[in-house]
């Protein structure tokens, strides 16, 4: 069954104010307004394109400015979501519920973001398109205790945190900018209470180095490449045209 | 909420920066200080490594406004461990947060602004009540924690508010996003600590059981501490209700408490401010003596 779209509200009596659209999404062509109208959730999404694999295998494109940003947190998204559903099938209760609760709060980030993605293109670029689904491979990564996979789930969060702060530099839009904070934020906590339940409980990114309270922040180029280890060869984030 | 009201409200939002130096001088005429309204479109020189040399001056005093609940944090942590307040067991815990909030206020600090000055350092008492018997006691560890839990969630709901109006000034709003990356943490650690306290607790914001059970003065009339509820997103869409949005963003729709946890929420400011100074000063005044 086809979800109703987010942007284009269906049923009777539902219409597009099309002069409002048109101010926000900058589209001066009714082509633009039909590429928008396609490319909502309910089946429409365009998703991104794939790109000539490059040698280390990346071929997925995020789009670019807030959109990029936007589709880079969502594949940090695709792949927590992923990561904890292992890592919880390691754990014993209760930490396993607190993880799986925190399964659940990445699958929220990565739908809002999605959808996020769309808003960006309708107000920023026509050109933007969604993310598409990204297979993990986590053959990098040692799951095979609970304290590994703790650790291993850590260490992606470390780098979510580091790179939703990284990427407030190369953002510029403001609600952008608060999404960004609302969800780096959670993972932020994520991040503490994996580790409180891995070792023992640390107020750091464990790779800071020197006595600085400020968490790391990554580039998204850093970011990206970072996720791509924890992705499938040839379905890794292009990373070129990142800053 | 329409798709277009929606995107309405965003580019609202992406004009707060331009509107700020109008709101800016409304709340400071609010608290009074007249002073400061003589200062120049102020541009700061930030001491820390990264952000460029001048920026507007709403940003730092969105650093100033996170600095003022950041030093009340350290106060209130400083005052419990000197009375020995917390068990052996979370001792090494509350230092921990206390030594790494203290460096947070320092970076913030260490941001100087020409022609404007630090918000004084103050005294304070966390009974609740700077003139009187107030609802909380200092050497209560479960009250110690209470309002730890409530100055690391604030500070990071102060963070976030920042961010929205930092769009030119994306140097600062990582610095803002790195303050916050780690004062989350904090909050995360002390909401683990309380836990062990009160089940309902959890280590993000959550909508419901929590909320019933602060004390009185955090859910007045204009609660400063919201009943921990967190229940938007952009600051716009209200993920508390089920809404078309929702139900098109979700498949399947979690529940209301699963989506309003999964976010942390910016102050919302009064009226006209772009600074949410109206929510910050109704948490400190409690405890900040005149």
């Amino acid at each position: 069954m086809t979800k109703p779209s987010l942007f284009f509200p269906s049923g009777p009596g539902a219409h597009l104010p099309r002069r409002a659209f048109l101010r926000y999404a900058g589209a001066a062509s009714a082509g633009a307004a039909l590429l928008l109208a396609t490319g909502c959730k309910g089946g429409g999404d365009t998703s991104t394109p794939s790109a000539p694999t490059t040698s280390n295998g990346e071929s997925v494109s995020l789009g670019s400015g807030d959109v990029a940003i936007i589709n880079l947190l969502q594949a940090g998204k695709q792949v927590s979501v992923l990561l904890l559903e292992r890592v919880a099938a390691t754990l014993p209760e209760p930490a396993k519920r607190l993880v799986i609760t925190m399964q659940g709060q990445q699958i929220i980030h990565r739908e809002v973001l999605k959808a996020a993605a769309n808003t960006s293109r309708a107000a920023a670029s026509s050109a933007a398109l969604s993310l598409r689904d990204l297979p993990a491979d986590f053959n990098s990564l040692d799951l095979s205790t609970p304290t590994a996979a703790l650790s291993a789930a850590l260490g992606l969060f470390n780098t979510l945190v580091a790179g939703a702060a990284g990427a407030m530099r190369y953002t510029a839009r403001g609600a952008t900018l608060t999404l960004l904070g609302q969800v780096l934020s959670v993972d932020a906590r994520h991040a503490a209470t994996l580790a409180g339940l891995a070792t023992a409980p640390s107020a750091l990114d464990p790779s800071t180095t020197g006595p600085d309270a400020r968490n790391r922040a990554l580039t998204p180029a850093q970011t990206a490449t970072a996720l791509n280890a924890l992705i499938q060869s040839g379905s890794r984030l292009l990373t070129a045209s990142l800053p | 909420m329409q798709l277009l009201t929606w995107l309405d409200a965003l580019g609202a939002a992406d004009s707060s920066a331009s509107a700020a130096p109008a709101s800016r001088r409304a709340a400071l005429a609010r608290l009074g200080r007249a002073a400061l309204t003589a200062v120049p479109a102020a541009g700061v020189v930030p001491a820390v490594a990264g952000p460029p040399a001048r920026v507007a001056s709403i940003t730092t005093e969105f650093l100033y406004l996170a600095l003022r609940v950041a030093r009340a944090q350290t106060a209130l942590l400083s005052q419990a461990l000197t009375n020995n307040v917390p068990p052996t067991a979370d001792r090494t815990l509350l230092e921990l947060v206390r030594d790494t909030t203290l460096d947070l206020a320092a970076r913030i600090e260490a941001i100087s602004i020409s022609g404007d000055a630090l918000p004084p350092v103050r005294q304070y008492s966390f009974t609740g009540s700077p003139t009187g018997p107030g609802p909380f006691d200092p050497n209560s560890y479960p009250d110690v924690l209470l309002l730890a839990q409530v100055f690391a969630d604030t500070l990071s709901r102060v963070l976030i508010s920042a961010l929205g109006s930092l769009a030119n000034n994306t140097a600062f709003a990582e610095l803002a996003a790195q303050l916050l990356g780690t004062n989350s943490r904090l909050a995360a650690l002390v909401r683990r600590a309380r836990q062990a306290q009160v089940a309902a607790v959890q280590p993000w914001v959550i909508k419901e059981e929590e909320a019933t059970n602060l004390p009185v003065v955090f859910v007045e009339e204009v609660p400063v501490y919201g009943g921990e509820s967190s229940e938007r997103i952009f600051g716009v869409l209200n993920l508390a209700a089920d809404s078309t949005d929702t139900g098109a963003i979700f498949d399947p729709l979690p529940a209301v408490e699963q989506r309003t946890a999964a976010f942390d929420q910016p102050l919302l400011p009064v009226g006209t401010e772009i600074i949410p100074y109206t929510a910050v000063n109704q948490l400190l005044e409690r405890f900040e003596l005149p």
